[in-house]
């Protein structure tokens, strides 16, 4: 080799030299791990000092003794597994250090890699930035659970696929912009009175259905969030008919009203936090769907009329409230 | 390069010795966490690689039949078939911007503040084909000689100085074509 070849070498060697922050040093955990790795193959140190040279062909009786402390290693590892198994806990959360971790997986132990664990604890930071909100978490987490899935070898992103992908899903709809606010049409002036509380049923349910409404829930109100509901709400025009005792009410949730409505999909039942306990009555609200008016409210009224029929539990008072469109 | 060959620690090893199997270990660390860095560009899968590549070791030390001097050369020809192991798992089956592992660059600031010729070198390495590349950082990163590459690499001696020879040729050639573009 040239002298010229040498010193290019040594310029490749410069260029090429690890970054000041790679560690060039096991770190003690690391080397712990190796060495109960070697212990569990190799079994225990023998007596005597490091220095004495282990004979190639061991006597049956030294070879007896290395099997039984590998077994015994093996042993410990298992029944770390099995205690943490048995306390229910699943492998991809088993509470090992990571050294011991990546020495009982290179064993072949029943425990996730340490990549994998990674991944899981990924997982569980990402749901927890997802449910706080914090987009910023949210963000991170991703970063970091993709850096993490990325090391996991196939068969056990294999495994791990769904529960990212869930996660993955939910994070992205947690990023995603808030859709603006849906335009809402002056409504008229709600009037003082008792506002019973209605639920959103599916549009096949009958307005006659006097079963016990399902109290509002936060989950309710996301899912059941169809648009048109909102465009139901922007009618002028409301008519409120009441049956036999001739208590007539008017619907007038103040969070329906213009404005004051931060979830546009639930008209008139976007009081999530109210207690179904206080509901005087059993109330169903239906939102006809635009090819037909399912509740067999009066005729006249266009397709995405609401109907509110509020039946009390004494049955005393039917209150029914229609919205019809204006044109 | 360390060499473990005088002490009689590769057959120590072999019989189980564990002080001999951690002098081994602390020795071949430096020279595997850099290689395996630098073929897969991130410290942690470095980590992984070097832990990955010891237990295959320990686990294969009985079919170890060469001498002492041997050892290193095995060891990181362990290494390359764990990183290559990696990095097929790296970039096999992920969604598209979505979970492909993103080797560490330099930053901007880093980039600004390397040394020109360095950087230079850097370049005109990239340049290089893979086989040629691995064969360089097999000499210059784990320091092994040319027949150590060659024992890791699989391939006969003559063959990997002639490698080396071509490799180093096309590195100069492009180290020139940088430092005249600069």
């Amino acid at each position: 080799m040239s002298a010229d070849d040498l010193r290019l070498l040594d310029d490749l060697a410069e260029a090429l030299s690890p970054p000041p922050s790679l560690a060039l040093e096991p770190s003690a955990a690391e080397f712990e791990a190796f060495e109960a790795m070697v212990a569990a193959h190799f079994g225990p140190p023998m007596a005597g000092s490091p220095l004495v040279v282990v004979p190639l062909r061991r006597s049956r009786r030294a070879r007896s003794i290395v099997r039984t402390g590998a077994m015994a290693a093996t042993i410990v590892l298992f029944s770390a597994s099995a205690a943490a198994a048995a306390t229910g806990k699943t492998s991809g959360v088993l509470p090992l250090p990571r050294p011991v971790r990546a020495v009982a997986h290179a064993m072949g132990l029943p425990v996730d890699s340490p990549a994998l664990d990674d991944a899981h604890h990924d997982l569980g930071n990402l749901r927890k930035a997802v449910r706080a909100g914090d987009t910023g978490g949210v963000r991170r987490a991703l970063t970091v659970l993709r850096q993490d899935v990325s090391r996991l070898h196939e068969n056990e992103r294999r495994q791990a696929q769904p529960e990212v992908e869930k996660a993955v899903t939910a994070a992205t709809a947690a990023l995603a912009p808030a859709p603006a606010p849906a335009a809402v049409a002056p409504q008229p002036e709600p009037e003082p009175a008792s506002t019973p509380k209605a639920t959103t049923t599916p549009p096949s349910s009958s307005a006659a259905d006097t079963a016990p409404a399902k109290p509002a829930t936060a989950a309710d109100t996301t899912t059941s969030a169809p648009a048109p509901t909102t465009t139901t709400t922007a009618r002028p025009t409301t008519t409120t008919t009441t049956a036999p005792a001739a208590t007539a009410t008017t619907e007038a949730n103040p969070a329906a009203t213009p404005g004051g409505n931060p979830d546009p999909a639930n008209s008139g039942s976007s009081d999530p936090s109210a207690p179904p306990a206080e509901e005087p009555s059993s109330t169903t609200t239906t939102t006809a769907p635009p090819s037909g008016n399912p509740a067999g409210t009066p005729t006249g009224q266009g397709s995405g009329d609401t109907t509110t029929t509020t039946a009390p539990a004494g049955g005393g008072t039917t209150t029914t409230t229609s919205t019809a469109p204006s044109s | 390069m360390q060499s473990c060959a005088t002490e009689g620690l590769v057959e120590r090893a072999r019989a189980g010795d564990q002080e001999a199997w951690a002098t081994l270990y602390r020795r071949a660390y430096p020279r595997l966490v850099s290689f395996a860095h630098r073929r897969l560009g991130n410290p942690d899968l470095a980590k992984d690689a070097v832990s990955e590549t010891m237990a295959r070791a320990v686990a294969a030390m009985h079919s170890y039949t060469r001498d002492d001097d041997g050892f290193s050369a095995w060891l990181f020809g362990i290494c390359r078939h764990v990183i290559a192991d990696m990095q097929r798992a790296l970039y096999r089956g992920l969604p598209d911007g979505l979970l492909r592992h993103e080797p560490d660059v330099p930053g901007p600031a880093e980039a600004l503040l390397e040394n020109e010729e360095r950087a230079g070198v850097r370049a005109a390495f990239a340049r290089l084909e893979p086989e040629e590349q691995e064969l360089l950082e097999l000499r210059v990163v784990a320091g092994l000689s040319s027949s150590e590459a060659a024992l890791a690499l699989g391939k006969q001696p003559g063959a990997v100085r002639m490698a080396q020879m071509r490799a180093l040729a096309r590195l100069r050639i492009f180290v020139e074509e940088m430092s005249n573009v600069g």
